[in-house]
């Protein structure tokens, strides 16, 4: 509306200005500068750089090794053609295990991707019905590279390259473009033990953002907070999204320090970008590095619940071996004061002084997954701890100890557990364990949304697959 | 790559900040009691900052907007909300070339300030708008007190480093980029080192940089399209002028109608050499959204193909869109002083009016507009120490560069003048619709 009235003032103006024509010339019209004053953007989201969860498990079908997925790029649309998303090639994808507690990484798993356009002259992801990841009918491929790097006290003792040009699988169009979409097309299997993937899938995380951004909304909770409404049932604000995963399942005894059969493993996973300067010394091209870390995740949404805003670009850009330099953001959660606020009906939750959440983020659970006194925020695995039968999506609360926070898996409802952890309502079962807080009915509080949409495969990649472009009707 | 979004950031900071503002309206001074902790106020803003600069980086449209101008009627005292509204005039400037979103965004972020004072979002809202108006003292002022709202932050450097550029003070502003860069490699830095390179003198190294940020922009439209942008006018003046082309298109293609990508499609396609075509796309350009990019450039075009009567018209309607641009409160003193020396409208005052202009902005683009105008007012021993300073950096811009060879000839230095023309016209044989073929009538003469 207001952009058509400033139309209107311009064409009023211009039979003005051209009735008076003796008057145009003192007017000074201006031609803007093209080299000068540049109005770059000053923010701009990165979503190929965006690291939105990291899962670990022992692999419930295989329980001699372990599966590392890492998704990258938030809430795709299905139907976002005709370019659908891609892997940025200028983005280093690492998966990161540290193996003796000292927060360095000893094992990296690196992806570096590669982008061929076959017709350049179209704008056609495709020309024809495409089957495979390698079909010529794909006209925009991209593969990869994966290196694993064995680290000792930050330097490289050993890097090997595990396969290159592997396919990451086409995105899911349409009954037209893909009349059959193999669940497991662009699982490669890297030989001793190791299998690999890269590429579109269904996001596997649920929650109820719709609620959870309206004034911090939990549905079935909703008589409960200070604005009162009628209870709900949650609903999934990612269902049907899709995003990029990134897959390994290796033996155990790739990641541990030998000769060790088990241990306690604290694993993140990042993207860097290129770090350049002005004043190029050598002349050499940008895209090589060195690398500045521009999104890391171990524990999921402590980036965006406990960081602020001022330190983000820290924190991502910092190793997890210097996190005690944000300690204050996890014994002082701001979120608890919320809660507390926000639920006035429930027992107050303690707003300083948490160590439960230090031990839960940062050193891991003495007697589950404690890795040591050094502080870094990595989603600690223990790998003795057998794959669970029945595994419950309340994870160690319910006590079930092969899920979250011992590691997490695609079913696990972190929402609900990182709530409960921040409103100190750990279950019974913890608190008996490891003497962890539990107020009630904090111990009961979740967002109603306690599952993903879609069944996750009993194999690996276990992801599911892609949401299909041509079912989506749109979100928002 | 498609729309990217960061709703998942902002996920549960989003709520619980988004929470935090409708208590401190609903229970009063609840916020402000013993049992909260002052020194957790920042951190409540800084997260509500968040929140509403992932939702300004994403594309944005007319009823996006609309929304955010419904919420803010319905909750007029919310800081959050108030802020969002504030960048997405600032983007729909961006997309649209409409000033008079400018004064709406000055006025939203304010409100956002007396809502919550010191809060990070707002300064830093406020810092952008002043840059696009070109008041960079008081963009550089706003930009410093963000940083110190946001310490760990990449963000806020990019505003103080712009403002420093076009103060001249280079090596601040280029120590600046390159914080910003170290903190956080994104489309945002990468654009600045691009720039900076250009400045001084590496377009080659400049393009590089432009690439990566091109990639960084991860297929949002508007942060791409304005890449690509970016990335044609660098080829262009490279010479690839083919290449600029398609990326003008392609902008195109991902936000239709986007003012600079048409404006830069009209530049490549004369100097490729298709006079009628860049006429037919710059009157697009003008006819769709007359940005003053777009109305000289016609204006320029139609004068070289020797259509005078239509240039005129031209010429008028820039004087309309520069009051509108000075009623959105956007100074161009400085492109009024170029654009007025360039047709030698009163060069009297046109050398006034270029001091005043270079007393607000002293950087190279100052000098050589003081320059420009003294010479053009044929002041030739007083333009030349400007042309010198124009060029201190090593800015192979080859206007800058005609600039300098005018002033030497209009001081009687024959040799030296032919010889900056020369080197103007080698790097680019087509820098100006204007200049060009006076450079090189003056090499044949």
């Amino acid at each position: 509306m207001q952009r058509g009235f400033a139309l209107l003032a311009l064409a009023g103006g211009l039979v003005a200005a051209v009735a008076a024509a003796a008057f145009v010339g003192s007017l000074g019209p201006s031609g803007a500068s093209a080299s000068s004053h540049r109005e770059a953007p000053l923010i701009a989201d990165d979503p190929a750089a965006d690291n939105t969860d990291v899962y670990a498990f022992v692999s419930p079908d295989k329980p001699s090794t372990v599966t590392i997925i890492a998704n990258y790029i938030p809430l795709e649309d299905p139907a976002g053609g005709p370019n659908y998303y891609r892997f940025d090639p200028t983005v280093l994808y690492e998966l990161k295990v540290d193996n003796d507690g000292d927060a360095r990484e000893d094992v990296v798993y690196q992806f570096r991707f590669k982008t061929q356009v076959g017709n350049p002259n179209t704008f056609l992801y495709n020309t024809g019905p495409v089957t495979s990841a390698t079909d010529p009918d794909l006209n925009v491929k991209q593969t990869y590279t994966v290196t694993r790097v064995v680290r000792k006290a930050g330097e490289a003792v050993s890097t090997s390259v595990l396969g290159s040009d592997l396919p990451v699988p086409p995105a899911n169009i349409g009954p037209r473009s893909n009349p059959s979409y193999d669940p497991l097309m662009g699982v490669v299997d890297l030989g001793g033990g190791r299998t690999v993937f890269a590429g579109p899938r269904d996001d596997p995380f649920f929650v109820d953002l719709g609620s959870i951004f309206d004034l911090g909304g939990l549905r079935p909770f909703n008589p409960a907070h200070l604005i009162p409404l009628a209870a709900e049932a949650g609903q999934d604000g990612v269902l049907h999204y899709n995003t990029h995963t990134i897959a390994i399942q290796v033996p155990k005894t790739d990641l541990l320090a030998p000769p060790a059969a088990d241990g306690t493993i604290g694993i993140y996973a990042s993207a860097s970008r290129p770090k350049i300067r002005i004043l190029r010394g050598d002349g050499t091209f940008d895209a090589q590095g060195p690398w500045v870390q521009v999104s890391r995740l171990g524990n999921p949404l402590v980036n965006e619940v406990l960081i602020p805003l001022g330190k983000k670009d820290l924190w991502n850009a910092s190793d997890p071996r210097h996190d005690a330099q944000f300690l204050q953001h996890y014994t002082s959660p701001e979120l608890a004061g919320l809660v507390n606020l926000l639920y006035p009906g429930l027992p107050d939750t303690p707003t300083s002084g948490r160590a439960d959440l230090v031990a839960v983020l940062l050193t891991g659970v003495p007697g589950l997954n404690f890795t040591g006194e050094v502080k870094a925020d990595l989603l600690r695995l223990n790998t003795a701890i057998p794959p669970a039968a029945t595994p419950d999506p309340l994870g160690a609360l319910a006590g079930d100890l092969a899920g979250f926070p011992n590691g997490r898996r695609l079913g696990d409802d972190v929402t609900d557990i990182e709530l409960r952890a921040v409103a100190c309502g750990y279950g019974p079962i913890l608190e008996a364990l490891l003497g962890l807080c539990n107020f009630s009915p904090n111990n009961l509080v979740g967002d109603g949304v306690d599952a993903n949409e879609s069944a996750f495969l009993a194999q690996f990649p276990y992801v599911a697959p892609p949401n299909r472009g041509y079912e989506h009707t749109g979100h928002e | 790559m498609g729309l990217g979004g960061s709703r998942r950031t902002a996920l549960l900071a989003g709520g619980a900040t988004a929470v935090a503002l409708a208590l401190a309206a609903l229970v009063g001074g609840v916020l402000a009691e013993p049992s909260q902790p002052a020194a957790e106020a920042p951190a409540r803003a800084g997260a509500l900052a968040e929140r509403a600069l992932a939702s300004a980086a994403a594309p944005l449209s007319a009823s996006a907007l609309a929304g955010l101008e419904q919420a803010v009627r319905a909750r007029p005292g919310d800081a959050d909300a108030l802020a969002q509204l504030g960048f997405a005039y600032q983007l729909r400037w961006r997309e649209t070339a409409d000033a008079s979103y400018l004064p709406r965004s000055g006025a939203a972020l304010r409100r956002a300030l007396r809502a919550r004072p010191g809060d990070p979002s707002a300064v830093l809202g406020l810092a952008s708008l002043a840059l696009i108006r070109h008041e960079f003292r008081a963009a550089l002022r706003l930009g410093r007190r963000a940083q110190r709202l946001l310490p760990g932050s990449a963000r806020p450097y990019g505003v103080v480093g712009d403002a420093l550029v076009e103060l001249g003070r280079y090596q601040e502003a280029f120590t600046a980029f390159e914080r910003m860069a170290a903190l956080r490699p994104s489309l945002a830095s990468y654009a600045r080192i691009a720039y900076a390179r250009e400045l001084t003198g590496d377009r080659a190294g400049a393009l590089a940089a432009m690439r990566l940020a091109l990639a960084a922009a991860g297929g949002q439209p508007e942060a791409t399209a304005w890449s690509l942008v970016e990335l044609a006018k660098l080829e262009r003046g490279l010479g690839r002028v083919e290449a600029a082309g398609r990326r003008a298109r392609a902008a195109l293609r991902l936000v239709p109608g986007y003012p600079a990508a048409r404006v830069e499609l009209a530049r490549a396609l004369a100097a490729q050499g298709r006079l009628g075509q860049a006429i037919a796309e710059a009157r697009r350009a003008a006819d769709a959204v007359p940005t003053l990019q777009a109305v000289t450039l016609l204006e320029e075009l139609l004068g070289r193909a020797r259509r005078r009567a239509e240039a005129r018209r031209q010429r008028a309607l820039a004087a309309v869109v520069e009051r509108v641009l000075r009623a959105g409160g956007v100074r161009v003193d400085l492109e009024s002083a170029v654009y007025r020396a360039d047709r030698r409208l009163r060069p009297g005052e046109t050398v006034v009016l270029a001091r005043a202009a270079r007393a607000a902005r002293p950087s190279i683009y100052g000098d050589d507009a003081l320059a420009w105008a003294l010479a053009r007012a044929g002041r030739c021993r007083e333009a030349l120490p400007f042309a010198r300073r124009a060029l201190r950096l090593g800015t192979r811009d080859p206007l800058l560069l005609f600039h300098r060879g005018y002033a030497e000839g209009c001081a009687g230095n024959r040799a030296a003048r032919r010889a900056w023309y020369r080197r103007a016209l080698a790097l680019d044989p087509e820098f100006s619709i204007r200049w060009a073929p006076v450079a090189r009538a003056a090499l044949r003469g």
